[in-house]
């Protein structure tokens, strides 16, 4: 069986949503490829007419600083935005994410758009862009337009995003700045290439010993990327401290739904670790926003 | 005598092949106009063949041939039975049922092969695949060892009244009336659960019938290359001789690779010959989760009988044994289970009762430890308990029961996988579990260290497990070692090599007696061209029953050298020695013949050959044990447990072995690191998951976690060596010594580790997230 019929290679964001609108069978973006072309090997994505290839457009594959945010468009290779000092400076939570996804020679394929595209809760470049409050920049056939990053997400697997008619074009954003620093770690069992159990991102600023903000993200914590609100207002405002973060632990308990994923880890389970993890992420930020 | 090369650190002759790609494997055969294989394999684990169109795969474009079990005709015939009959111990019920090339009429479990495709590429082959139409009529998977057994369950073979396959007691002695004496009677019931293999090449096949010379090659990751030319040669009709295999470097054994006749190995010679075109099939990684055997699914009901004082009274250990959809190898691993379950230990009164059970699972061959590790992980545990009930040392109550050196040879009065008298042939136990408690500094630890970290709010935990592993069986294997004009030596043999170092510990067996460079002895295993007798290279034997032969070749041909060398030289053959290739008088070095001019005079161009002698320095000789030797030994180690995540660090880990004579430590060493990474993985990482249709959840490496640098210690090994008395060499086996007792040894330090919440371990593979819910389970009890 042919697992695709045309593969395209379009130069700017306008002629590749020409050709996903146009295509004359089912289409799809392509960028690494790394999940997609076994989900259409392996039988669990149906076989399509179209594969547009975004990684020859340059306006996708930049990553710069613009004003007062940083770009990272949707077909950078991860590898890349783990090493670049821009992300160090400003994401050290998705660099930290990016550089922790599958093993070397994925990372130097994958991109953090299919990372975002394929909308798994607990993908590590989709925690630290939850965290990081970015903004999702997409294009579609009436031009581009930012979202905010945690509506494109409907449900596991499931993207907001008209995938017929529509794809991202890269990430924005906010720099980092003075107070401010973000941490990215995850649980996993030690093998490189193991998905992981949990993962945590954590963005925040602080003023002395007062958490002036602070962004929660932890995955799988419900069915689309999890931002604890809840943990956040209770910790907003609030002295940096064993008791403070003990009550926010106990609001990111309250409001997470951790789910039970078949050989991997239990909901229990992650129940049970999530707290250490939580407390080492926060802990690291807060230290680096020194 | 000092031995100059055996026992010595020599690197291996093959490595500068191996590590510059120089070595051939199957799939580096290329042949000009072979074409490609590709299977239609069932997803289904139970399921009837309703109906298999395969016309459209036969048009499309590229595709030459398409084989269902009905296109064979008279040739579709089930594999061979491999070993049976089986042992003549009293009431023994054996139901054989061999795997089949194609499926005819009923799949028996997810992977079975449905059809074969045959095209120009493998590309073609597999998108031709997926144009056959099939029609599969799911029934209920037959998958639980116990529910299998019950009247109502489905039936995996229509024709059996149940699923058992097999079912045999032995006894020692007489437990029941041991138990009644005894003060403390412990019972438990411990699961074992099923792994992958996972060698690093999966299997492959090339196949090439030659019409006008009549001959057929085939290239085989095949463990034992004269078994599968045997049988490929009476399934085709040929003679022996008309069939060649050779198994070249193979990236790793581990069992499955053993002369299973996988419906592949049936398949693509018959192919090969029906079209007179080469063929190659290369098993790719998800095939070989599903096609290649696996191993260790195990429910024990184990019961021990002891003294107050810790004396081991008697064992009762009845257990079922999942062989999956075939049982191709017979009892080998239920009976290596039921020989190891009494490990090194002194128990007089012994009841063992196996099931072999038939479910919709891949098949069960063995795998690297082969029942050992699941027999050793019985008793180690169950002593562990009785220990904790007794209020005993773990360490005292196993030197108590241990056999004692004068009890050797120790007659364990049950016969063993290879229907021979279970007989531990020579041992000094003790001084190796001293070793080993001495290597991992045991009483430091425990009495300060430990206790130390422990108020440091560690989890730290030490185990020791002793084992013993029957290795080195029968029947035979045999080598000719030829003495060539050049000087060097070629040493022909029929065992295969997938990684163990033969080419250069039996290159240190011959060196030792010609007087020859390591590197000047070439060895050929795996092709059936160069040696016609043979079993294969399993069960911990290439090094002792290969080994052995290779030395009594030597031994035949160091006395054809001192003969004609005594004649040229005119000096006694006492008085010759054989050092740098040549052989020269002891007293008088100046009077020598180089080896390769002697081999030039033992086949001369003119003249005749003497009465009663043969033409070359070259010998024949076989070595068949009379029984297997068994090897011993004890590993400790110290982890941490992280009490968050329950993830494991090792923090030591520490082997002493005694496996008779050593003929190279650094190949010994690396078989033990390697198999102590296996068992690292059968002991918290590697699981097959199966969900209850008989779907294998984990087929990737994704999914199923090998054991990996990040999780392997840096491994100590000590060598004690008691020469076995059953060779020459005093040799025994270490080929999955590594593995035997790493989930024994796990279970105690994770057990030791969280001393405080009294868990008994009472299964494997663990996980980090299955020791939560024990632990989680244990606390709300």
């Amino acid at each position: 069986m042919t697992l695709w019929q045309n593969y395209l290679r379009p130069k700017t964001v306008a002629e590749a949503v020409d050709a996903l609108v146009h295509a004359p069978g089912p289409a799809l973006p392509i960028a690494g490829g790394t999940d997609l072309l076994l989900d259409l090997k392996q039988g669990r994505h149906a076989p399509v007419h179209t594969l547009i290839d975004l990684t020859f457009i340059p306006e996708m594959t930049l990553l710069e600083l613009r004003g007062d945010e940083l770009f990272i468009g949707a077909a950078v290779p991860v590898n890349r935005i783990a090493l670049d000092p821009l992300t160090g400076r400003h994401a050290q939570a998705l660099a930290e994410a990016c550089n922790l996804i599958a093993g070397p020679q994925v990372r130097n394929t994958a991109t953090l758009g299919g990372n975002v595209a394929h909308a798994l809760p607990a993908a590590d470049g989709t925690i630290a862009l939850t965290a990081l409050e970015a903004q999702a920049e997409v294009a579609g056939v009436s031009g581009t337009r930012r979202m905010p990053f945690t509506s494109l997400f409907l449900g596991p697997g499931k993207s907001a995003l008209d995938k017929s008619a529509e794809l991202i074009v890269g990430f924005y954003l906010p720099k980092t700045g003075k107070g401010q620093a973000s941490c990215f770690k995850r649980i996993m069992r030690p093998q490189g290439v193991a998905l992981p159990i949990l993962n945590c991102a954590v963005w925040l600023e602080r003023e002395k010993d007062i958490v002036k903000d602070v962004h929660i993200a932890v995955g799988p914590g419900g069915a689309t990327p999890f931002r604890a609100t809840e943990a956040e207002n209770t910790l907003h405002g609030q002295s940096f401290n064993s008791e403070t973060l003990t009550r926010t632990l106990e609001s990111l308990l309250g409001q997470a739904q951790f789910r039970t994923s078949a050989r991997r880890a239990s909901a229990d389970y992650r129940r049970h670790i999530v707290g250490g993890l939580f407390m080492n992420v926060i802990e690291t930020a807060w230290k680096r926003a020194e | 005598m000092e031995k100059k090369l055996i026992g010595k650190r020599i690197v291996r002759n093959e490595d500068p092949r191996l590590l510059t790609g120089q070595a051939q494997f199957v799939d580096d055969v290329e042949i000009p106009g072979m074409l490609h294989a590709a299977f239609l394999r069932s997803d289904h684990a139970h399921a009837r063949l309703s109906s298999l169109d395969v016309s459209a795969a036969r048009r499309y474009p590229g595709v030459v041939a398409v084989f269902t079990a009905e296109d064979m005709g008279e040739d579709w015939s089930p594999g061979p039975p491999l070993v049976s009959p089986p042992p003549t111990v009293k009431d023994v019920v054996f139901h054989s049922r061999r795997q089949v090339p194609l499926v005819k009429d009923k799949v028996r479990h997810a992977g079975e092969a449905i059809a074969l495709v045959i095209a120009e590429s493998r590309y073609i082959a597999e998108d031709a695949v997926e144009e056959i139409e099939l029609e599969l009529e799911p029934l209920p998977a037959v998958l639980d060892l116990e529910k299998a057994l019950e009247a109502e369950s489905c039936l995996v073979h229509e024709d059996l009244e149940s699923n058992l396959a097999a079912r045999l007691f032995q006894k020692k002695g007489n437990y029941e009336a041991a138990r009644k004496e005894a003060g403390l009677v412990v019972r438990r019931r411990i699961v074992i659960e099923r792994g992958a293999a996972a060698a690093m090449e999966n299997r492959g096949i090339v196949a090439h019938w030659d019409a006008k010379s009549q001959h057929l090659t085939m290239w085989d990751t095949t463990q034992a290359p004269i078994p599968i030319r045997n049988g490929t040669a009476a399934r085709l009709g040929l003679s022996e001789h008309q069939v060649r295999v050779i198994a070249p470097f193979i990236g790793g054994g581990f069992g499955p690779k053993i002369m299973m006749f996988y419906p592949e190995e049936m398949l693509i010679p018959w192919v090969a010959m029906k079209l007179n075109r080469p063929i190659k099939w290369i098993e790719d990684r998800r095939e070989n989760f599903y096609a290649t055997t696996q191993e260790r699914g195990q429910v024990h009901d184990v019961e021990i009988a002891l003294s107050r004082d810790g004396q081991i009274l008697g064992l009762k250990d009845d257990f079922l044994h999942d062989t999956g959809a075939y049982d191709p190898y017979g009892l080998t691993i239920p009976l290596n289970t039921q020989s190891h379950v009494m490990g090194g230990y002194d128990i007089k009164n012994f009841s063992s009762d196996f099931k072999v059970v038939f479910t919709n699972k891949t098949i069960v061959t063995p795998v690297r430890g082969a029942g050992r590790p699941q027999g050793i992980f019985i008793i180690e545990r169950i002593l562990d308990i009785a220990a904790a009930e007794l209020g005993m040392d773990r360490v005292e109550i196993r030197k108590r029961n241990l056999i004692p050196p004068q009890a050797f040879p120790y007659q364990h009065e049950i016969i063993d996988q290879a229907f021979a008298p279970l007989i531990l042939d020579s041992g000094n136990y003790k001084v190796v579990v001293d070793k080993a408690l001495e290597m991992i500094g045991y009483e430091a630890f425990v009495k300060t260290e430990q206790p130390r970290l422990r108020k440091e709010g560690k989890y730290v935990g030490i185990g020791i497990a002793p084992f013993i592993e029957t290795t080195g069986v029968g029947p035979y294997e045999g080598a000719r070692v030829t003495i060539e004009a050049s000087g060097k030596v070629n040493v022909a043999t029929g065992i295969g090599t997938q990684g163990q170092g033969h080419f250069t510990s039996f290159a240190q067996i011959v060196a030792e007696q010609l007087g020859v460079k390591v590197s000047d002895v070439r060895i050929v295993t795996g092709d059936t061209a160069e040696f016609h007798w043979g079993t294969g290279t399993f069960a911990s034997r290439g090094a002792v029953v290969a080994g052995n032969a290779v030395h009594a070749a030597c031994t035949l041909v160091r006395k054809k050298v001192l003969k004609l060398a005594s004649k040229v030289l005119e000096a006694p053959e006492g008085e010759l020695e054989l050092d740098n290739g040549l052989v020269r008088v002891a007293d008088i070095p100046q009077k020598s013949i180089r080896l390769g001019e002697l081999a030039m005079l033992a086949n001369p161009l003119r003249g005749a050959v003497e009465p009663g002698t043969e033409p070359g320095l070259e010998s024949t000789a076989y070595f068949g044990p009379q029984y297997g030797a068994t090897a011993f030994g004890g590993h400790a180690m110290i982890l941490e447990l992280d009490p968050e995540t329950m993830m494991v660090t090792i923090k030591r880990y520490v082997v002493a072995e005694d496996c008779g004579t050593v003929l190279n430590p650094l190949i010994l060493e690396g078989q033990i690191h390697g198999g102590v990474s296996m068992g690292i993985g059968n002991s918290y990482y590697e699981k097959l998951h199966f969900d209850e249709n008989g779907q294998l959840l984990n087929a990737s490496f994704a999914d199923y976690l090998l054991a990996s640098s990040t999780e392997m210690p840096r491994v100590e090994v000590a060598h004690l060596e008691t020469p076995s008395s059953l060779n020459e060499l005093g040799s025994k086996g270490a080929g999955e010594a590594g593995a035997i007792p790493v989930p024994a040894l796990f279970a105690q330090a994770l057990e030791n580790a969280l001393h405080d919440r009294k868990l008994e371990i009472l299964e494997m593979p663990l996980s980090p997230n299955r020791l939560f819910e024990l632990i989680h389970a244990k606390e709300t009890q």
